[in-house]
């Protein structure tokens, strides 16, 4: 709770001492979910690439967190940021000034398409006899963490809306951590079935062939979103966005993304904030 | 021979007593080596069960390490696998002694494993009716040996607190025993440790068979389900010693055996001359040999070497030698003796008590085997004028003549003795008269022919008497000195 005091009192600040972005450079900036240096090291792509197209400098910040970023939003020193799903509602619920811009696409390896989205698999071996998810009822359950959107939030949700509590009706609920963690546990046979991001299930597949199957699937989970803040010009706004759709999917980012990250960017698409409705529904806000 | 036994049993003693000596140093030494050993042992045990304490101690508190810090602890109560792998991945392994930390395993109240360590992907099972989860949930702690993973293994379970009050589970830390754990644990070849419960027997060293252990015993140790048992394989020193022992054992007897043959052989050769010689005499003793036999031996004995014996035994010859001699003598003169009593001196012809025996065996003779003897008795006529006209000597001289005269003009088988006086008597065997009397006139004219010294001539008278059988022997003479009277008689120089 204090968090959030904190949160809107640096916002209320920045409403009163606008500090103008400077004219001839666009600041990019993001906060580190786990390795800050590899997260430059892409996003450094990035910013080259807008610098380009848009033919201003752009200026790569990374955040200590998401305070830090939302409050710099707020503020107009950083113009447009790198936000996961989630954070991206937050910022929006936090910073009214800003707005959606696009949507980073992927392509899922396994089919092939190109979307802004991707789902939360309930996965269980071929052979445990779990068909519905109320079969889950009495077994083994793994989440890989509670902070995790397709690791915990979304199936959490899903497991809720077909009336099975995981507090209760589940034997044992364990925290993995990673999502290739919960393969090994289910090949092991250490749990029942486990929650987690369908690209990570179809790479399992390739490896593991037929062992494992999929119960249900959660809602679509939208990508990472770039929004910008309320001090940015509209036509630098509209040249950003330009430059973000027009990004070719074999761009040294993309490249870069799926060597890091292991995420096979296929550049930007422009949706609508409505896009991201479905967290909205998850995580109980609004 | 009670010498040379003594001398062998004085060597033979000797010998026997200072291999008995040395024997017992070692067996001396051998029961010190085994007080040390025994001392080892207990040592050895002692250290065992100090040990496998200090290792239940140091898995004790790696367990209380990972029962404490807040990140497990709200680990284990989120049920966050991937921490606490971190953690106890990081324990198990780490201790650089003889008993690592081969299993951790998280559990929570229910005994639900959370996370385990190394197996990372193999939890979600129920270990709720294993012995070091029931005993910590009970007790907060458990410390001994309990099977995991169907292992017997030292184990040290802790309770884990939320709050350090509300229990979210329990961690146990394990080092199965295995050979090798057990092995490092005694840390000598020469001891093995084991380990024996319901589930089986585990040995510190597979290659040896503990059959061959010198000695085998149970260790105390508080600690246990099972039973640890530590067995001392035979010491090379000691076996070393065992051996030599054994050697020394027989090298004794050996040369106590080879010591009599020795003295037996040397004794044998040295004294065999001796032998010889103490052994003829002894057989002379038992009269089993004679003189000639047993100076033949003494003569074999001095061909021997030996200077001493062969001095004795040519003594003894020498000895020998000059008994016989004396013993020829002896003899001689016996036999002279005997001649004497038999023969005349002067004529050495048979004297009367020679012609009685003669006699009496012939007439024994025809009466047991018949036939015929006949004697003849003779006597020189005139005789005592030849002593009187030319003296006894030469009287002497003519009997001596007539004598070697009868003698030798009778048969080898008549035998020719003086009766006395100037009186001889022949005896014939296996004659008759008849043919006595031509034998008796062929001798009366011989005397008659003869020319005695000093130009003598004289004649003989012959008195003829057959032998009957059964009659006394005075009585035939008589009749034949009838005859020889009647011969006189009848002029002299006659038979009849």
């Amino acid at each position: 709770m204090l968090k959030r005091w904190m949160v809107l009192l640096g916002l209320a600040i920045a409403w009163v001492w606008p500090v103008a972005a400077s004219a001839d450079g666009i600041k990019l900036g993001a906060f580190p979910s786990n390795d800050p240096d590899k997260l430059q090291a892409v996003m450094l792509d990035l910013g080259d690439y807008l610098s380009e197209k848009t033919g201003q400098p752009v200026e790569v910040v990374i955040t200590r967190d998401y305070a830090e970023l939302a409050t710099r939003l707020a503020e107009g020193s950083l113009d447009i940021a790198w936000l996961g799903a989630l954070n991206y509602v937050r910022v929006i619920e936090d910073v009214p000034s800003a707005r959606y811009l696009v949507t980073y696409v992927n392509r899922a390896v396994s089919t092939g398409t190109v979307a802004p989205y991707y789902r939360s698999l309930i996965v269980t071996q071929a052979d445990s006899g779990i068909e519905t998810l109320a079969d889950l009822k009495g077994k083994r359950f793994a989440f890989t963490d509670l902070e995790s959107t397709s690791g915990y939030a979304y199936p959490n949700h899903l497991l809720r809306t077909h009336g099975i509590d995981p507090d209760r009706d589940l034997a044992k609920v364990f925290f993995l951590k990673r999502h290739d963690r919960i393969i090994d546990a289910l090949l092991h046979g250490s749990v029942d079935a486990g929650a987690l991001a369908d690209e990570v299930y179809f790479g399992a597949r390739k490896r593991y062939g037929d062992k494992l199957r999929v119960v249900a699937e959660s809602d679509p989970i939208p990508m990472v979103a770039i929004a910008s803040s309320g001090h940015l010009d509209a036509e630098t706004t509209a040249r950003l966005e330009q430059a973000f759709v027009a990004m070719p999917s074999d761009h040294p980012f993309c490249l870069h993304m799926s060597k890091v990250f292991g995420w096979h960017a296929a550049g930007f698409q422009k949706h609508s904030d409505a896009l991201y409705d479905s967290v909205r529904a998850v995580y109980g806000r609004r | 021979m009670t010498l040379k036994l003594r001398l062998i049993a004085a060597v033979f003693v000797t010998v026997f007593v200072i291999g008995a000596l040395n024997l017992l140093a070692l067996h001396r030494i051998a029961a010190l080596d085994r007080e040390t050993f025994a001392e080892h042992r207990a040592e050895a045990s002692r250290a065992v069960d100090a040990r496998i304490g200090e290792i239940l101690a140091e898995l004790d508190s790696a367990a209380i390490n990972l029962s404490r810090p807040r990140d497990i602890v709200n680990a284990l109560h989120g049920a966050d696998n991937e921490t606490l792998s971190d953690w106890s991945a990081a324990f198990v392994g780490s201790a650089d002694h003889e008993a690592a930390i081969d299993t951790i395993v998280f559990t929570d109240t229910g005994g639900m494993v959370i996370a385990r360590a190394p197996d990372e992907f193999r939890f979600g099972d129920d270990v709720s009716t294993t012995q070091p989860f029931f005993a910590a949930s009970r007790d907060g702690s458990f410390l001994g040996i309990a099977p995991v993973d169907g292992r017997p293994s030292l184990v040290a379970a802790r309770v884990l607190r939320k709050y350090d009050d509300v229990p979210v589970g329990v961690v146990y830390v394990a080092c199965a025993i295995t050979p090798d754990v057990l092995s490092k644990i005694t840390g000598s070849r020469n001891v093995v440790l084991t380990y024996a419960d319901a589930g089986g027997t585990i040995s510190g060293e597979a290659a040896l068979p503990i059959a061959h252990a010198v000695f085998s015993e149970a260790v105390a140790t508080a600690h246990t389900n099972g039973r640890f048992r530590l067995s001392f394989l035979p010491d090379p020193n000691h076996e070393r010693m065992l051996h030599l022992q054994t050697l020394l054992s027989m090298g004794a007897v050996i040369a106590s055996v080879m010591t009599l043959v020795a003295m037996l052989l040397v004794l044998r050769r040295e004294l065999a001359p001796y032998d010889a010689i103490i052994g003829g005499i002894r057989a002379y003793a038992d009269r089993a040999t004679t003189l000639p036999l047993l100076r033949k031996r003494l003569e074999r004995a001095e061909l021997r070497r030996d200077p001493q014996a062969g001095k004795v035994a040519a003594a003894l010859v020498r000895m020998i030698d000059s008994l016989e001699g004396s013993f020829r003598e002896i003899a001689a003169n016996t036999a002279r003796l005997e001649d004497l009593a038999r023969n005349d001196a002067l004529t050495s012809l048979p004297n009367r008590r020679a012609l009685d025996e003669a006699l009496e065996a012939e007439m024994r003779r025809i009466r047991r085997y018949g036939g015929a003897f006949t004697v003849i008795l003779t006597d020189i006529d005139h005789f005592k004028d030849v002593n009187d006209r030319f003296g006894h000597a030469v009287g002497d001289q003519v009997l001596r003549q007539v004598a070697d005269l009868l003698h030798t003009s009778s048969r080898a088988t008549d035998m020719v003795g003086r009766w006395g006086g100037e009186e001889f008597l022949l005896l014939c065997p296996d004659t008759d008269a008849a043919a006595v009397a031509c034998h008796a006139e062929k001798l009366r004219r011989a005397v008659a022919d003869t020319v005695f010294p000093d130009g003598i001539r004289l004649t003989a008278s012959f008195g003829i008497a057959e032998g009957r059988s059964g009659e006394p022997i005075a009585q035939l003479i008589e009749r034949a000195d009838r005859a020889l009277y009647a011969a006189k008689a009848a002029g002299r120089d006659t038979v009849r």
